[in-house]
């Protein structure tokens, strides 16, 4: 993971020669951190026409009856995985604009791809089981990343200056669920503390 | 109130059958009512629970069938994607097979998407509230006064993308189908709160006016927890009622279940007992009557031959009872025939004793009557020798002049002289006895009378050394009708017996007068210091032949006559005479006449005259 970092960094150095870090800090009013929060970035100067790789796995695994993860971040025109590893079978579906699909019913060990080609937000659910829901967020930049528990996250090797700083979460109270942010980013590095809250889901399911 | 015996009796006995009657049917039926009416809340419970279980089932049901739809892959698609023809397509088709009353969806956006097209207002609104709050989106709404029961699932795309909602009408029917699951025929309705607060029955069969009446009763005294029965009061009479609060979807209007029991009906299948009951009775009160009248009748016939035969008696007739039963009455019965026969002996006894009495009485009265009758024919004629005895003897006293001769004559005198006394007193004695005794009344003055009789006693006291003091009172001297020497007769005799009997001391004549009722009465009274007599030989003195004691005749000489004869002057006077021993000694008698004055009588005699 390591290597695959420092690769990444330097195929940045290659095209900036300035670098600048951002730490954004999600959390509530009340000051609890907000997990499960896609920080993206979008510099003025645009993001370069490379193909995007994301160090985690490009995998929307179903276990114990939920989608593992809750939130997972694709790259434009990137393939996921959707692997089986429950006892039952899944019919996995998605309305939205992004990407409308249905995965029938399918059993364990069965692992079906499907390539995201829109950027936006993709809810998943299981015709069969309606506790399970996830998100997968499409983006076009190399510059996004997931809260942890901690709610806060740092982004390495961005180019200085002017940006767009978007914090996406399923639920947050805020239009399309984002808080849109512009911001200046210098060297060495920025702090960013975005304060949200959120809302109640429509049925309680396993992610919470 | 009741005159015979037999209608008391009749009245008794019918009363107390009616009493005991009145009693046992008040406590059977007073003890079905209780039992009808537990039953009846037992059974209001009962149909209560049936009615939550119908509840619950079909809520599920409706759910079910709701969720089923909101999950159906094409539904969750066609919502998601927004394409409402499909959408209402699948509502329709579930509707019309599940046989759903209201099916639509609720958007996120509160849009509502009606099966057949047709528009809830506001109603809308209010569902997608109760919806969006989350809670529990399903209780009971009100739609143009129709109450629905209405459940709803959420449609899940994965995100929430709206509402299936299916209603089913409370109506009528609903009510009907509740009441037959029933085991009593209890009223089912369901009464929804009105905006103005009024509760109205929007299913059930009720009448407006009866309605009206129930929801007063809700709004006076319903509280929303309200479990247990209550006791209602509706036009057709008593009621009892379960009321149980119905869940509200969000701000609906609040509305309850009334299961109503009127207790008319619980009794309803007691009433041919009652009637039973109180056609009995009544056949027993008549025939208690009718018993009891010839029970009475039995026991009041030997009473009133009883009481007949005691009329005969009275009267004097045969008065035998014949009593044909055993009982106490024939006991009196024959009781009353010996006592009758007692009776009937005894009198006739009594009337054979009363002419022994009587032939005794007019035997002894004859032999009295002759006596006296004898006594003076003897008298008068014992008198005429002796008047010639004692004339004669007065010629020989004027002969005779040798001293032991003319007290031989003197003494044949006296004798004669005393034994013409003795012959006149038997004479006056045997007159009065005889009723040949006549008084006159000729006046006289009263005074005068009484001191010519004191007078006449002044020797015969002064030669035995006594006092004679005569008391008339100062005035004038009354002149009285009446007869002075009967008067002069009584008094004699009363001072000669003073005079008699006494040894010392005096005799004191005394004479008062009174007036009562307008005539004179006059009290003449006699008192000595003599011997006197003991007060209970009072009346003795007064009989004839007696003195108070016998030896006084031996001692003091006299007939015993003159008390007896001048009693009888008195009472023939229309006065009294009597006699009485003095504290202090010797005795006192007093002689009471009523006179009328001689001037009075002689006005009333003239005034009769006037009027004659």
């Amino acid at each position: 993971m390591r290597a695959a970092a420092l690769v990444f960094l330097g195929s940045l150095f290659c095209t900036e020669a300035v670098a600048a870090d951002l730490t954004v800090n999600v959390r509530t009013a009340a000051g609890e951190p907000i997990r499960d929060a896609v920080v993206t970035v979008h510099p003025a100067a645009g993001v370069g026409a490379q193909p995007i790789r994301f160090a985690w796995p490009q995998e929307m695994g179903q276990q114990n009856l939920q989608f593992d993860p809750f939130v997972l971040i694709t790259p434009v025109n990137g393939d996921v995985a959707f692997p089986n590893r429950d006892g039952v079978r899944h019919h996995v579906y998605s309305f939205s604009p992004a990407k409308r699909f249905e995965l029938k019913l399918y059993g364990k060990g069965e692992t079906p791809t499907v390539r995201f080609e829109k950027v936006g937000v993709v809810a998943l659910g299981c015709n069969i089981h309606d506790s399970m829901v996830a998100f997968i967020k499409v983006v076009d930049t190399p510059f996004a990343i997931k809260t942890g528990p901690t709610g806060s996250v740092t982004l390495h090797g961005l180019p200085t200056g002017a940006a767009t700083l978007r914090v996406w979460r399923p639920y947050l109270r805020a239009p399309n669920n984002e808080v849109v942010r512009q911001l200046v980013l210098r060297d060495p590095a920025s702090v960013e503390v975005v304060s949200a809250e959120l809302r109640k889901p429509p049925i309680r399911h396993s992610a919470y | 109130m009741f005159r015979r015996l037999s209608t008391k009796l009749a009245v008794l006995y019918a009363g107390l059958f009616g009493a005991i009657l009145l009693v046992v049917s008040l406590a059977v039926y007073s003890a079905i009512a209780h039992n009808a009416e537990r039953m009846v809340r037992d059974e209001l419970q009962a149909s209560g629970t049936v009615f939550d279980r119908t509840w619950a089932l079909r809520s599920q049901e409706l759910q079910d069938s709701a969720g089923l739809l909101s999950r159906d892959f094409g539904f969750r698609a066609a919502v998601a994607t927004g394409d409402a023809a499909t959408a209402r397509s699948a509502l329709q088709n579930l509707r019309a097979r599940l046989g759903i009353d209201l099916a639509f969806i609720v958007g996120v956006d509160g849009n509502v998407t009606t099966a057949d097209g047709r528009s809830i207002g506001g109603v809308g609104g209010q569902i997608y509230r109760a919806l969006d709050e989350g809670e529990d989106a399903s209780g009971v709404f009100v739609l143009d006064d129709q109450p629905y029961q209405a459940v709803s699932a959420p449609i899940l795309s994965p995100t929430l993308a709206g509402w299936v909602v299916f209603a089913q009408r409370l109506d009528a029917q609903e009510m009907k189908s509740l009441e037959q699951l029933s085991a009593i025929p209890l009223d089912a309705m369901v009464l929804s709160r009105r905006p103005a607060g009024d509760w109205v029955a929007a299913t059930g069969h009720v009448d407006p006016k009866e309605g009206g009446l129930v929801s007063r009763f809700i709004a006076s005294g319903l509280t929303l927890k309200t479990r247990a029965p209550r006791d209602i009061s509706i036009p057709s009479g008593a009621a009892i009622a379960l009321v149980k609060p119905l869940h509200s979807l969000g701000e609906s209007p609040p509305t309850v279940l009334m299961l109503r029991y009127p207790l008319a009906k619980a009794m309803a299948p007691f009433r041919p007992l009652v009637q039973t009951l109180l056609i009995t009775g009544a056949l027993g009160v008549v025939l208690v009557v009718i018993g009891s009248f010839l029970l009475a009748g039995s026991v009041t016939r030997p009473i009133t031959a009883l009481e007949e035969a005691a009329r005969r008696l009275k009267v004097g007739e045969d008065a035998t009872v014949t009593v044909k039963s055993r009982d106490e009455i024939a006991a009196l019965a024959d009781s009353f025939n010996s006592m009758a026969a007692e009776i009937r002996d005894r009198e006739a006894k009594m009337l054979r004793d009363a002419e022994t009495l009587a032939v005794a009485l007019d035997r002894a009265e004859t032999a009295n009557r002759t006596t006296n009758e004898f006594l003076a024919n003897m008298s008068h004629e014992l008198r005429t020798p002796l008047n010639g005895v004692i004339g004669l003897a007065q010629v020989l006293a004027g002969l005779v002049k040798e001293p032991t001769q003319a007290r031989l004559i003197g003494t044949v005198t006296d004798s004669a002289r005393q034994l013409e006394i003795l012959l006149s007193d038997i004479l006056d004695a045997a007159k009065l006895s005889a009723g040949q005794t006549e008084v006159v009344a000729q006046p006289f003055s009263i005074g005068a009378a009484v001191r010519a009789a004191g007078a006449a006693f002044e020797g015969p006291a002064a030669k035995k050394r006594l006092s004679l003091a005569v008391d008339i009172p100062d005035g004038p001297d009354p002149v009285v009708m009446g007869d002075p020497q009967r008067l002069r007769q009584i008094l004699d005799n009363l001072l000669s017996n003073a005079v008699k009997f006494t040894a010392s001391g005096g005799v004191r004549l005394a004479l008062s007068q009174t007036d009562a009722g307008g005539q004179p009465r006059f009290r003449i009274t006699v008192a000595d210091t003599g011997v006197g007599f003991d007060p209970a030989m009072t009346e003795r003195l007064f009989e004839r032949f007696k003195q108070a004691d016998g030896s006084a005749t031996r001692q003091y000489g006299g007939t015993g006559l003159g008390l007896s004869i001048s009693r009888g002057l008195a009472e023939l006077m229309g006065g009294t005479l009597d006699g009485a021993p003095r504290p202090e000694g010797g005795s006192i008698f007093t002689l009471e006449l009523q006179l009328p004055l001689a001037a009075q009588a002689a006005a009333e005699a003239a005034a009769i005259r006037g009027v004659a």
